[in-house]
C-alpha cells in the first residue's frame, strides 16, 4: 500500500484556501443582496407615497396597480432575507475545514515524530538532501541516536524542491511517502 | 417588555460572515443599532466601554468563549442583566445545559432563519 502523504501540507494550504474562497465569495453576494435590499426599501417607500396621493385624488384603479407592486416587493424583501440566511452554509463549513486543518496538522506531526523516533538511514547522498532542509533533517538524526532500521526503513527520494525531503517509510509491508517541509523540520529543532 | 428598538445590541462571532447575517436579520426586524465583536473578550470591553441592551453570542469562538462570555457578564454587577442569545452549531444537550446553568437568555441552533432569530427575540423581550 503506497500513499502520497507528502502531499499533506499541500492539502492543508487547499483547504485554507477553500475557507478564504467561500468567505468571499459569501461576502460578495451579501454585498450585493444588501444592495438589493436597500434599494427595494427605498422604491416600497416611495410606491406606499404614491398610493397615498392617487387614494387622495381618487385614482383607484391605479392606486390599486400600485398596491399590487408594493405586495409583491414585500415577497422579495423576505426572499432576500432568506438569501442572506442560506448564506450562513459558510460559517458551518468554515467550521468543518478548521477541523480538518486540525486533524491533518496533528498527522504531519506524528509523522514528524517518527522521523525523530525512528531516525533515518539515506541510501545514497542526493542533492535534494543538501539543501536547508536536508541539513535540518541531519540536526534531527544527530540529535535523536535512537535508531530501528530492521523495522523501520527510511529513505531520502529526489524532491523538486529543495527546501523540503521527501521520505519514504517501509514497515511491515507497508510504504508511506512523507514530505517534510522547512516549518515542520523548524517545529522539531525547537 | 417589547424590545426598545434603538437598543444597542452586540452580535459577537469570529465569523465575519455570521456577524454581517445577524446584522442585517437585526437591520430587517427594525434594529439598526447593531454592534459587532469578534470573540469573547473583546465583547467584554465592549460591554464595559459602552451600553447594551442585548448580546447575540456564538458559542465557539478563540480567545473566549461564548460560554466564558455569559459567565463573564453573569458575574458582572453591572453586565449581569443584560440578555444573551446563544449562538452554537452544536446542538449537544450537555452544552445546553450548561449554557442554562450560566445563566443564558435562551439560545439558537445554527443554520437558523429569520422567523427563528425573531421568536427568540420575542421570547426574551416578551
Amino acid at each position: 500500500m503506497a500513499t502520497k502523504s507528502g502531499q499533506l501540507p499541500q492539502a492543508t494550504a487547499h483547504l485554507l484556501d477553500l475557507n478564504k474562497m467561500t468567505e468571499d465569495g459569501t461576502m460578495e453576494v451579501m454585498r450585493l443582496t444588501e444592495i438589493v435590499q436597500d434599494n427595494r426599501a427605498r422604491a416600497a417607500k416611495e410606491l406606499a407615497a404614491i398610493v397615498s396621493t392617487l387614494e387622495a385624488v381618487d385614482c383607484r384603479t391605479l392606486a390599486a396597480r400600485l398596491g399590487k407592486a408594493t405586495n409583491e416587493l414585500a415577497q422579495d424583501e423576505k426572499h432576500l432575507m432568506d438569501i442572506m440566511t442560506a448564506l450562513s452554509f459558510q460559517d458551518l463549513v468554515a467550521q468543518r475545514v478548521k477541523k480538518l486543518v486540525t486533524i491533518i496538522e496533528e498527522v504531519q506531526c506524528k509523522l514528524v515524530e517518527l522521523v525523530v523516533v525512528f531516525g533515518l538511514k539515506e541510501e545514497s547522498a542526493t542533492p535534494e538532501t543538501q539543501g536547508k532542509a536536508g541539513e535540518m533533517l541531519r540536526q534531527l538524526e544527530a540529535q535523536n541516536p535512537r535508531r530501528s532500521s530492521r523495522t523501520w526503513r527510511m529513505n531520502c527520494c529526489p524532491n523538486s524542491d529543495s527546501n523540503s525531503v521527501l521520505l519514504s517509510v517501509r514497515s511491515h509491508g507497508f510504504v508511506c511517502f512523507i514530505r517534510l517541509d522547512e516549518a515542520s523540520l523548524m517545529n522539531q529543532l525547537d | 417588555m417589547p424590545a426598545d428598538p434603538n437598543m444597542k445590541i452586540l452580535v459577537v462571532d469570529d465569523m465575519s460572515t455570521m456577524r454581517r447575517i445577524v446584522k442585517n436579520i437585526m437591520k430587517q426586524l427594525g434594529f439598526a443599532n447593531v454592534e459587532e465583536a469578534e470573540n469573547g473578550q473583546d465583547a467584554l470591553d465592549k460591554l464595559k466601554a459602552e451600553s447594551f441592551g442585548f448580546v447575540i453570542s456564538d458559542w465557539n469562538m478563540p480567545v473566549m468563549t461564548g460560554i466564558d462570555l455569559l459567565r463573564a457578564i453573569r458575574a458582572d454587577d453591572k453586565l449581569k442583566a443584560i440578555p444573551v442569545l446563544m449562538v452554537t452549531a452544536e446542538a449537544q444537550k450537555e452544552n445546553l445545559v450548561e449554557a442554562i446553568k450560566a445563566g443564558v437568555s435562551n439560545y439558537i441552533v445554527k443554520p437558523f432563519t429569520a422567523e427563528v432569530l425573531q421568536e427568540k427575540m420575542s421570547k426574551i423581550f416578551k
